[in-house]
């Protein structure tokens, strides 16, 4: 472990990767700034902006953008309550309160400080949990793998909706579109109608820009877009008002505490996200707190609680994903797109057969912290004016770059085209309260499941796959 | 039975192609009509319904802008990228409420160039040039 950091630091430690790290935690506070631009959102933008890169300098760069992404939406959740991203809405609930008494600027810096303490944290968690679990994951064959897989799409399934049914509903349309295409074991074509664009399945990058990005631009056309409330951040005349002192940081250093070990929890486990995180993280604050009635009409406590929740959800959320292949959320549903236009497979065999990159990440990872923590300091007053920015010009040049985007991963306009058609599903999905992220997941872990499973039932002639999966399972437990 | 006959298993081939649609058909069936069952049963939820349709009524704005961007996709293969471009991002900035000019335009040209050079020497993507100006 102690050698592969050591490689991790020298596959890492280059002028352009610290450079993509800061760029993309710029990048991702800007965007996340901007209320109805989500992290996910952003993330699935620039993915096809990495693919020229080095895998370690395009990985380090969404990483960057997801952890600013999640911060900067708790800027115009205190500057005006309006959440610039769905994780910040319990930060919402105090920092709003915070800033009205003329204390925002305490309030935000309240937010870094937790933010980044508590995604230290959960990042600690995942480098020493990732390699472990890798090395229990390798001894699974495709027999355990399906069964595996199987319970990841149920879980997503359960978890990530309202309605249990709808959930499932829209993970079974997912694995229907995953079908499209040709058939990778026998060659049969399936759904293509001829067509030979058809052929290549849908491609996942396009499909997840066109999920994440469009249905938001049609959901702001619907009404006439009115300019955006004009962001002031204003500095209170009372010094101390304007920063965090040492005994309020020690104050809440038990409520961020806890709330790291709640968010690194949640993140660790598919299909629940930062949202609950932080709102469950924001309830446990409040009960454990010593004036509990102060929360919610500005309690410094529940912001650092609610910020902390969410982004110690950041760091955990890639343990399913890199050691088992499993995306928990949305936001690792499109990393898990990023690793594969890389050429790598996110799964047991992705850390011991690339710790160069693995480890590259880890260290990229706790970069893109200490840039959080710098670039969210210097620049807030710029941040909280990018928030003011006229939403008639965002979307718009959000909906040109979907295009772009879509069409810059292989050169296809079918690419392009079938972004908008996902954009349209995913529109229909938004408006009638289906939820996207299982319908993404079961889109990706479809072939996933399928081919492990249709190999392993060719391996056991045709039994059953839990026969096949236990008996394989007890030999390797007993072999040497 | 019809699943007994989806999951028939051939022994050369292994499963057959056709299972996995088969299965997520069959599923989508099956939660389609326990949705549409648990939505008859409830009376709060009928009234959620309604009151989602009503929300649907600016449905025409939504599918202006889908066209808008159908045809800036259509025009790009022929008008080429740096044509098609600020034509539609300047329509769809008018059309989602933008009234100063300047700012269209120079919103317009500043992008579709920024965009365009950065694909072309950061990323070495040449955005199509259409088959009118060759």
């Amino acid at each position: 472990m102690l050698e592969n950091f050591q490689l991790g630091l020298q596959v890492f430690i280059t002028l352009p990767n610290i450079l993509a790290v800061f760029i993309g935690v710029t990048a991702g506070i800007f965007v996340g700034a901007i209320p109805g631009l989500t992290a996910t959102m952003s993330v699935a933008l620039l993915v096809p902006l990495t693919f020229t890169m080095s895998p370690v300098t395009g990985l380090a760069m969404l990483i960057g953008v997801y952890k600013g992404g999640i911060y900067g939406g708790s800027i115009t959740a205190i500057l005006i309550n309006t959440p610039g991203t769905p994780a910040a809405a319990a930060t919402a609930l105090d920092g709003y309160p915070l800033a009205k008494k003329g204390k925002a600027l305490k309030a935000l810096k309240m937010a870094i400080y937790a933010s980044v303490m508590a995604d230290t944290f959960s990042d600690i968690v995942l480098i020493l949990v990732a390699t472990p679990l890798a090395i229990v994951a390798l001894k699974l064959g495709p027999p355990e793998l399906t069964t595996l897989l199987i319970l990841a799409l149920t879980i997503v399934g359960l978890v990530s909706g309202k309605s249990l049914v709808k959930g499932l509903l829209v993970a079974s349309l997912g694995v229907l579109f995953s079908t499209v295409g040709m058939d990778f074991m026998t060659g049969t074509p399936r759904f293509t109608f001829d067509s030979l664009e058809m052929a290549k399945g849908f491609p996942l990058i396009p499909v997840l820009i066109g999920l994440f990005a469009i249905p938001e631009i049609l959901v702001q056309v619907e009404e006439k877009v009115r300019g955006t409330e004009t962001v002031v951040l204003r500095k209170s005349p009372r010094e101390e008002d304007n920063r965090v002192n040492f005994q309020e940081l020690r104050g809440c250093s038990k409520t961020i505490f806890r709330s790291a070990i709640v968010g690194t929890f949640i993140g660790a486990i598919p299909g629940i996200g930062s949202v609950i995180s932080s709102f469950i993280s924001y309830g446990m604050a409040k009960r454990g707190a010593k004036h509990p009635e102060e929360f919610g009409y500005g309690s410094l406590e529940g912001v650092a609680a609610a910020e902390a929740g969410n982004n110690a959800v950041c760091g955990a959320t890639l343990i399913p994903l890199l050691t088992l292949g499993i995306p928990g959320d949305s936001v690792t549903a499109v990393m898990l797109g990023a690793f594969l236009i890389q050429g790598l497979v996110p799964g047991p065999e992705l850390i011991p057969k690339h710790p160069d990159v693995i480890y590259g990440l880890f260290v990229a990872l706790m970069v893109a912290n200490i840039a959080n923590f710098l670039i969210a300091n210097v620049g807030i007053r710029f941040f909280a004016r990018v928030a003011s920015v006229s939403k008639t010009i965002v979307f718009p040049t959000v909906a040109i770059l979907c295009v772009v985007g879509s069409y810059a991963v292989e050169n296809s306009l079918f690419d392009v085209k079938s972004m908008l058609f996902f954009g349209i599903v995913g529109y229909f999905m938004r408006k009638f309260d289906f939820p996207i992220p299982p319908f993404l997941i079961a889109f990706i872990l479809g072939p996933m499941v399928e081919n492990p499973l249709r190999q392993s039932l060719m391996i056991s002639a045709g039994l059953s796959i839990f026969t096949v999966g236990w008996r394989q399972i007890k030999g390797k437990a007993s072999g040497p | 039975m019809e699943i007994q006959e989806l999951m028939r298993y051939d022994a050369s081939t292994g499963l057959s192609p056709s299972v996995f649609p088969k299965l997520s058909l069959f599923l989508i069936g099956l939660f389609s009509a326990l949705l549409i069952f648990s939505g008859l049963r409830s009376k709060e939820a009928i009234a959620r319904e309604d009151r989602e349709t009503l929300k649907m009524g600016s449905g025409t704005r939504v599918v202006i802008t889908l066209i808008i961007l159908a045809a800036y996709i259509y025009l790009i293969s022929i008008l080429g990228y740096l044509v098609a471009t600020p034509l539609a991002l300047g329509l769809l900035m008018w059309y989602f409420g933008e009234r100063r000019w300047l700012l269209i335009l120079s919103v317009a040209i500043l992008a579709t160039t920024g965009i365009s050079v950065f694909f072309r020497h950061v990323m070495y993507i040449i955005l199509p040039e259409g088959i009118l100006f060759p």
